[in-house]
C-alpha cells in the first residue's frame, strides 16, 4: 500500500510522538552538558537545584492538633490541676442529667500524711447539681470496689470497671445532690407511658464509708450515715409535674420526705478478666442495706440486691455471650413503705434497653439481659441483646411470667482495658429507643 | 516531490526525537557513595510526631500507585550506594562473626560499678525509664523489661539493634546493663513529665514506682538496655514518605528509597511490627558551623515477641490496627468468622514472647499500621533485601541472639530456630519471584572473556536451574536500543562468554534461569557491560 500525504502526516506526528513524548517524560531536555555529568555530579546538581526552595519541616493542622492533645492537651484536659484543683468529667450523675462537667480539689496526704481531702462539684447543662466532700483515708479509692451513696436508687452498685488492688480505705462522705427532672411513671408493672411526669430529687448524705478489698477478686464495705431527702416539682416543661398526676396514695413518700438512718453493706466477687472490656470471667455483687426513718416508723425497710454477671467466651476471645441476672427487694417493716423515689427502677441504657430510663418502678425487680458480643476488630465490638424483666410490689409476685422484654443491638468503640463509646439500639412495645453512652451496658 | 520532503521531514525529526534520550550509564557508574552529606544549615527541630495522625495519615492516605516507580536512589547494579541513611554491611559482604557481635557499640559500655545519677525522665517511646550518667559520666537512656517477663524486652533491643545495624542502618548503641535500686542517684534539677503532662521534680517516689513494677533478678538486680545517646542534635523523625523540605541533600522521595522498602523484609524477619516514623531519628551532624542530616533508625523494643512494656500482642505482624478486610468478615458473619492467628500455640518462654515460625508468611506480614515505604517494595527491592539475608548464616543468627544474654538455653535455642526459619521462608518466597542470578563478575579463561554469575537461590538451596538461556546485545548508550548479536544460546554452567565485536560500544546479555520450578526464574536479567576497559556496569531485571 502506498502511502498517500495525509497518512504520511498522520504516520510522522504518530511516530514523532510515540519516540519523543515518552523519553522526553522521563528526560526532560537536559541542560547543556548534562549528558556529559556523571551521577554524582547529576545528584550533586539536583541537590543544588532544591536549595533555593528549602523551607523549614512543619507539622499539618491536623498534627500539631493531634500532638498537642496526646502530650498535653488531652490529659490537661481530663486531669488539669492547678494546686490541686483538676477537671472531671466522669461525675455521677442521674442518667439524663445531659453533658455535665464538673471540678474535683484533690490533696492526698494530708495532716502527716494520713488523711486525704477531696471536694467535687459538677453540673449539667439541665440543671442538675452534684458536690460531694470526702476526708479519710481514700488514697486508693480507685482501684476498690467501693459502695456509691443511695438517694436515687441506683440499680446496680457493682459499677466497677477498674481492675482491683488490695487495700483499705475508710472516710467520711458528705454528698449533695440536686435532681431536678426526674422522671416518674407510677408504681408498678401496669404503669403507663402517658403517665410520664418528672419530679426534683434532692438529698443530702452524711456518712461514713469504710472498705476491704482482700485481693484483686474480692472486696467488701460498709457505709453508715443519715439521709435527708426532699422532692418538689419537676423543671422539665414537657411533662407534668409529678406532685400533679400523683399522691401519697399512688407515689409513697411525694407528700412527706423522711430522714433516714442507713447502714449498708455489700461484697463484691469480680473475677472478670478486664472489668471494664470483659470476655471471660463473671462477677457475684450482694449489697444489703437497712433504712429506718428518723422520725416515725411510715417508711422502714429492708434492701437486698443481688447482681451476677457472667461473661462466657465461645470458642474464641472474639465472641462473648455476656448475661446478667439482677435483683433486688425491699422489704418494708410491717405497715410501712417505701418511699417512690428510692424504689429501684427498670429501664433505660443499662436495663430493659428498649424503654425509657426510670421507666418502671417498685419494691422489687428482676432483670435478666443476655447479649452476644463479638469483635470486629480490638477496638469494634458489635452486639445483639435480649433484655427481659419486671417490677412487682411483694414476694408473693415473683415468677416468670408477664415480664417485659426488649431487644436490640449495638456498636460499641473499645481500647482493651474499657468501652468508651456505646451505641445501642433497643426496640419494645413502646417503641424504639437509642442510646448513645461512655460506659458499657452491663 | 511534496512526499519526499514529507519524508525526510519525519526522518530529521524522528532523529531529533531520539536525541533528547538521555544517556543510561554515566561515566563513574557504579557508584557505592551517595554524597548526601552536603553541608547545609542545621534545620529547627521538627516536633516529634504525634502517633493518632502518623496512624490516621498513613492508614488512610499515601497508598501506592496503579504503577509504582523503580527505587530511584539505587546504582546501576541496583544496589544502595552508602549514603547518610545506609553503610553497605552485610549487603555486599560477609560480616564477621565479631563484627556482627560488636554491632553499633563503639564502647566498652555502661559503668555500673557505681552509682548512676538520674537527669531526667525520658520522654519517648511507651516503655518506662530515664536518663541517667554512668559512673563515667556518659549519658544513657536506660529501659527496663515488663513485670513477669524478665529479659523480653531489654535482651529483644539488643539482638535487634545488632541486626539492623548488619543490615546496614543508622542506629543507636545499646548495652545490656544490670543495675540496682540503691546505685540510683537523682540530679536535683532531674525533671519528670507526669502523668497529667505537667513536668515536676523527680522523686525518690518515682524511682521506686518504677523499680517496683519491673523484674527484679534473685541477686538483687535488674536487667536493662543503656542506649548511648546518638550521634549530633536531634532535628525530628524521618516519616517514610516524601522528602525532608528544609534538608536540600534529601533528594529521592522515601518511599522510593530501597532500603526504606527492602526494611519491610528485615522487619518481617524480626517481627519490628513498630517499624514506623515515630521510631525513626534524624539527627544533624555538625561540621563547623554547617553539617549534614543522618537518618537513624531506633527503638526496637517491640521486635520478634516483645510488644516493648509487655508481651508481643497476638496481633502484631498478622493484621493492621484498621484492617477493613478482616473486620467486615467478622461483622458480616456475627463473628463466626476468626481471625486464624488467634489461636497460634506460643511456646511459655517469658523471655521470648509471642514470636513463632511456623505460621509465619513473609508475604502477608505487615506493621502496625501501612507503611509508605513498606506498601511499594517490588520483586527488585526484596531481592535486594534477601541478598543481606541470604548472607546470615546459621552461626551467625546464633551469636546474634546471644547478645541478648538470655539466661534460659531452651528459649535462647527455640530463638534461633525461629529466626533460622523465619529467615528461610523469606528466601523461598521472594527468591521464587524473579530470576535469582546475582553477583556478576567477568573473569578470563583460555583467552576468553566470561560473564560469571551466581544462582543465589541454589545456593540457598531452594531448587536448582537446569540451564540458563541467554542472548548478546549491542547497547546503545545514548538512545537506549538493544541491537541482538546473535539468537539466544543455552548453557548449562553459570558463565557465558563475552563476544567479540567489532567497535568499542556497550554490550549486554538478557540471562534467564530455566528450571522446573519456579516460572519467574525465565524472567531475563539484563546485564550491562561498558568497554574501555570492558566492565560489568549495570544490572536490571525484569
Amino acid at each position: 500500500m502506498k502511502l498517500h500525504g495525509p497518512n504520511l502526516l498522520v504516520l510522522f506526528v504518530a511516530s514523532f510522538l510515540s519516540v519523543s513524548a515518552p523519553l522526553a517524560q522521563e528526560n526532560a531536555p537536559p541542560p547543556e552538558n548534562e549528558a556529559d555529568l556523571s551521577r554524582q555530579e547529576l545528584w550533586a546538581k539536583r541537590r543544588q537545584g532544591k536549595r533555593p526552595k528549602v523551607e523549614p519541616g512543619k507539622l499539618s493542622g491536623f498534627e500539631s492538633g493531634m500532638l498537642w492533645l496526646e502530650t498535653k492537651g488531652l490529659k490537661q484536659i481530663l486531669n488539669y490541676n492547678y494546686k490541686g484543683l483538676y477537671t472531671r468529667f466522669n461525675n455521677n450523675m442521674s442518667t439524663g442529667s445531659g453533658f455535665a462537667p464538673g471540678v474535683r480539689y484533690w490533696q492526698p496526704g494530708m495532716v502527716a500524711s494520713r488523711l486525704d481531702f477531696e471536694a467535687t462539684g459538677a453540673w449539667s447543662f439541665r440543671g442538675y447539681q452534684s458536690y460531694g466532700l470526702q476526708i479519710g483515708q481514700i488514697q486508693r479509692r480507685g482501684k476498690i470496689f467501693s459502695l456509691e451513696p443511695v438517694g436515687t436508687g441506683p440499680a446496680f452498685q457493682f459499677d466497677e470497671m477498674e481492675p482491683k488492688e488490695a487495700g483499705f480505705f475508710i472516710y467520711g462522705d458528705l454528698n449533695y445532690r440536686n435532681f431536678p427532672q426526674e422522671d416518674f411513671f407510677g408504681i408498678g408493672p401496669d404503669s403507663i407511658e402517658e403517665n410520664r411526669t418528672d419530679y426534683r430529687l434532692e438529698d443530702m448524705t452524711y456518712d461514713a464509708v469504710a472498705g476491704w478489698q482482700i485481693n484483686r477478686w474480692l472486696g467488701a464495705g460498709i457505709r453508715v450515715g443519715y439521709l435527708q431527702v426532699n422532692t418538689d416539682p419537676g423543671t422539665d416543661k414537657r411533662f407534668p409535674n409529678t406532685h400533679d398526676l400523683f399522691t401519697d396514695a399512688t407515689a409513697p413518700g411525694l407528700a412527706r420526705q423522711p430522714d433516714f438512718l442507713d447502714v449498708s453493706g455489700a461484697v463484691m466477687l469480680d473475677y472478670r478478666d478486664r472489668p471494664g472490656n470483659p470476655h471471660k470471667g463473671g462477677m457475684v455483687g450482694v449489697y444489703l442495706s437497712r433504712f429506718d426513718e428518723r422520725a416515725g416508723g411510715s417508711y422502714e425497710f429492708n434492701r437486698l440486691v443481688v447482681d451476677i454477671r457472667q461473661f462466657i467466651p465461645l470458642f474464641s476471645e472474639q465472641r462473648t455471650l455476656a448475661l446478667q441476672l439482677f435483683g433486688s427487694a425491699d422489704s418494708p417493716d410491717a405497715g410501712a413503705q417505701v418511699p417512690f423515689y428510692m424504689m429501684p427502677t427498670l429501664g433505660g441504657s443499662e436495663s430493659l434497653r428498649g424503654f425509657r430510663e426510670f421507666r418502671f418502678r417498685d419494691k422489687r425487680t428482676l432483670y435478666f439481659s443476655s447479649e452476644y458480643r463479638w469483635d470486629a476488630s480490638p477496638a469494634i465490638e458489635f452486639a445483639v441483646f435480649y433484655d427481659t424483666g419486671k417490677v412487682f410490689a411483694d414476694r408473693s409476685q415473683f415468677s416468670f411470667e408477664h415480664m417485659e422484654k426488649s431487644f436490640g443491638g449495638g456498636i460499641r468503640l473499645k481500647t482493651p482495658k474499657a468501652v468508651v463509646m456505646r451505641f445501642d439500639v433497643g426496640r419494645s412495645r413502646e417503641g424504639t429507643r437509642f442510646f448513645f453512652k461512655f460506659s458499657p451496658a452491663f | 516531490m511534496r512526499r519526499n520532503h514529507f519524508f525526510l521531514l519525519y526522518i530529521v525529526l524522528l532523529v531529533l526525537g531520539t536525541a533528547v534520550h538521555a544517556q543510561k550509564f554515566r561515566k563513574d557508574d557504579p557508584i557505592w557513595e551517595d554524597n548526601d552529606r552536603q553541608p547545609i544549615p542545621q534545620p529547627a527541630e521538627v516536633d516529634e510526631l504525634s502517633q493518632v495522625a502518623d496512624f490516621v495519615e498513613n492508614t488512610f492516605s499515601h497508598r501506592p500507585e496503579n504503577q509504582v516507580p523503580r527505587s530511584e536512589n539505587i546504582n546501576t547494579l541496583g544496589e544502595v550506594p552508602d549514603s547518610s541513611w545506609f553503610t553497605n554491611r552485610m549487603s555486599r559482604r560477609v560480616m564477621t562473626i565479631e563484627e556482627l557481635v560488636r554491632g553499633p557499640n563503639g564502647r566498652e559500655g555502661p559503668d555500673t560499678s557505681k552509682h548512676w545519677v538520674i537527669k531526667g525522665g525520658k520522654t519517648q517511646g511507651i516503655t518506662p525509664g530515664f536518663r541517667a550518667r554512668d559512673a563515667k559520666g556518659d549519658l544513657y537512656f536506660i529501659k527496663f523489661d515488663p513485670i513477669g517477663y524478665p529479659q523480653l524486652a531489654t535482651s529483644t533491643e539488643v539482638i535487634c539493634t545488632k541486626f539492623f545495624h548488619a543490615f546496614g542502618y543508622n542506629v543507636p548503641e545499646n548495652y545490656i546493663a544490670r543495675i540496682r535500686r540503691e546505685n540510683m542517684k537523682i540530679d536535683p534539677d532531674a525533671e519528670i513529665t507526669d502523668e497529667n503532662g505537667l513536668k515536676r521534680k523527680w522523686t525518690e517516689d518515682d524511682v521506686d514506682r518504677i523499680f517496683e513494677k519491673v523484674p527484679v533478678d534473685d541477686d538483687g538486680t535488674v536487667q536493662v538496655v543503656a542506649s548511648f545517646r546518638l550521634d549530633g542534635e536531634i532535628v525530628g523523625p524521618f516519616r517514610y514518605y516524601g522528602t525532608r523540605s528544609d534538608d536540600p541533600n534529601d533528594i529521592f522521595p522515601h518511599e522510593n528509597r530501597r532500603e526504606l522498602r527492602g526494611l519491610r523484609l528485615f522487619a518481617a524477619w524480626l517481627n519490628h511490627d513498630d517499624s514506623r516514623s515515630v521510631n525513626t531519628k534524624d539527627t544533624f551532624i555538625k561540621q563547623g558551623e554547617l553539617g549534614y542530616v543522618r537518618h537513624n533508625l531506633f527503638d526496637f523494643g517491640s521486635c520478634l515477641g516483645s510488644g516493648s512494656v509487655r508481651i508481643q500482642g497476638r496481633r502484631a505482624g498478622n493484621e493492621y490496627m484498621l484492617e477493613w478486610t478482616p473486620i467486615l468478615k467478622a461483622a458480616l458473619t456475627f463473628g463466626l468468622w476468626d481471625r486464624s492467628w488467634r489461636y497460634i500455640d506460643y511456646p511459655d518462654y517469658p523471655s521470648i514472647g509471642r514470636f513463632e515460625a511456623d505460621y509465619f508468611r513473609p508475604e502477608r506480614w505487615r506493621p502496625e499500621y501501612p507503611n509508605p515505604a513498606f506498601e511499594r517494595m517490588q520483586n527488585e527491592d526484596a531481592f535486594w533485601a534477601c541478598k543481606t539475608i541470604s548472607r546470615f548464616t546459621d552461626e551467625m543468627v546464633r551469636a546474634l541472639v546471644k547478645t541478648g544474654e538470655l539466661k534460659d538455653p531452651a528459649a535462647e535455642e527455640y530463638l534461633v530456630q525461629s529466626l533460622i526459619k523465619r529467615r528461610d521462608k523469606i528466601l523461598q518466597h521472594y527468591l521464587s519471584k524473579l530470576n535469582p542470578l546475582t553477583d556478576f563478575e567477568l573473569s578470563s579463561r583460555e583467552g576468553r572473556t566470561l560473564v560469571t554469575f551466581k544462582n543465589l537461590a541454589e545456593a540457598c538451596g531452594l531448587g536448582k536451574a537446569d540451564s540458563y538461556e541467554y542472548r548478546w546485545s549491542s547497547f546503545d548508550n545514548q538512545t537506549g536500543a538493544l541491537t541482538p548479536l546473535g539468537p539466544q544460546e543455552v548453557i548449562a554452567v553459570p558463565e557465558v562468554s563475552v563476544p567479540r565485536t567489532q567497535g568499542n560500544g556497550y554490550l549486554a546479555v538478557a540471562i534467564g534461569a530455566l528450571a522446573q520450578s519456579p516460572k519467574d526464574w525465565a524472567k531475563p536479567v539484563t546485564v550491562y557491560l561498558a568497554p574501555s576497559p570492558l566492565r560489568i556496569v549495570g544490572v536490571e531485571r525484569e
